[in-house]
């Protein structure tokens, strides 16, 4: 059994038309309250991806499952989290289309805590959509797929080591993240 | 077409898994084209291959030591290579246990089985 964070995006960017199948609105599980506007946002598919792996054994959370204490900020929010909930594990849903601002502040947390040495890489698992980053079966390279949206985070995360899977439907998705936490 | 939930049942069912973790039961890195060339695997089958391989956890993609992200004709790439995980070498065995057992058996099998399983 693991303890698993879910990070990624919380919203689409403007005018970004996602490839969410609606069906995926009918399996949200019953403890989540979806919020803002219609259609699944990249945090209604976190809460699934934490349903699908508490129904897996595994402890799942995502940071907005804990309020913030008084006047705590996100970092301590973040590390109170890890802490409170025995972090051992961070899977990382990487959408085409969702804003990167959020995970950029999580990926450099994590990046540094990697060159540290607190947590290992095989206990960051990343998950980008197709659209983000591919296999060149012509090439053998791993391409990029959003132009103007590259980040630095990417050297680092294949630098890094972190086993890295992408997917193309969220029946992938959702298969490949039980995959890489189970046995 | 949607993947078992078992990934036994896919690598069995799939002509190029069993080829792919072959190569790479050395437990060392493989360029992804020197795994597709000397299997002669086609390139978009190969991509989907490996993609399912690294979604089961079967096969880790990471980046070639010192390779850096970098504008190719293809687009904005990094050189990467392929290794096995312990999970991958779990399921190999169990295919080389299949094909160990079709071995035996061979003068029982049809064309086809012997072709898919035998056939180096």
């Amino acid at each position: 059994m693991r303890s698993v964070f879910v990070l990624g995006p919380t919203t689409w960017r403007a005018g970004f038309h996602p490839r969410v199948p609606a069906g995926l609105a009918g399996e949200l599980p019953a403890w989540w309250e979806r919020r803002g506007r219609p259609g699944l946002s990249p945090l209604d598919i976190r809460a699934l991806l934490v349903e699908d792996l508490r129904q897996e054994g595994h402890a799942a959370t995502l940071m907005e499952l804990w309020e913030p204490q008084g006047k705590e900020l996100r970092t301590a929010r973040f590390h109170r989290i890890e802490k409170g909930a025995h972090i051992d594990t961070y899977v990382i849903y990487w959408p085409e289309g969702g804003h990167t601002e959020g995970m950029s502040w999580e990926f450099h947390g994590l990046i540094k805590a990697l060159l540290d040495g607190h947590v290992a890489a095989e206990a960051v698992r990343v998950f980008p959509e197709v659209g983000v980053l591919g296999l060149d079966g012509e090439t053998g390279l791993i391409t990029l797929g959003e132009k103007d949206r590259r980040t630095t985070y990417f050297q680092d995360l294949m630098d890094a080591e972190c086993p890295i899977a992408p997917w193309t439907t969220y029946d992938e998705l959702r298969l490949f993240v039980r995959k890489h936490l189970g046995p | 077409m949607k993947l078992p939930e078992d990934p036994v049942t896919w690598a069995f069912q799939n002509p190029h898994a069993d080829s792919i973790l072959s190569v790479l039961a050395d437990r060392k890195p493989h360029l992804p084209l020197e795994v597709r060339k000397r299997q002669g695997i086609a390139p978009e089958s190969f991509r989907k291959a490996v993609h399912t391989l690294t979604g089961y956890d079967l096969v880790r993609i990471r980046s070639r030591k010192g390779a850096r992200f970098q504008g190719t004709p293809r687009g904005y790439g990094i050189e990467v290579v392929l290794e096995v995980t312990p999970k991958g070498l779990q399921v190999l065995d169990l295919l080389d246990g299949f094909r160990g057992l079709l071995r035996e058996r061979q003068a029982t099998l049809a064309r086809a089985t012997k072709e898919r399983w035998l056939t180096p």
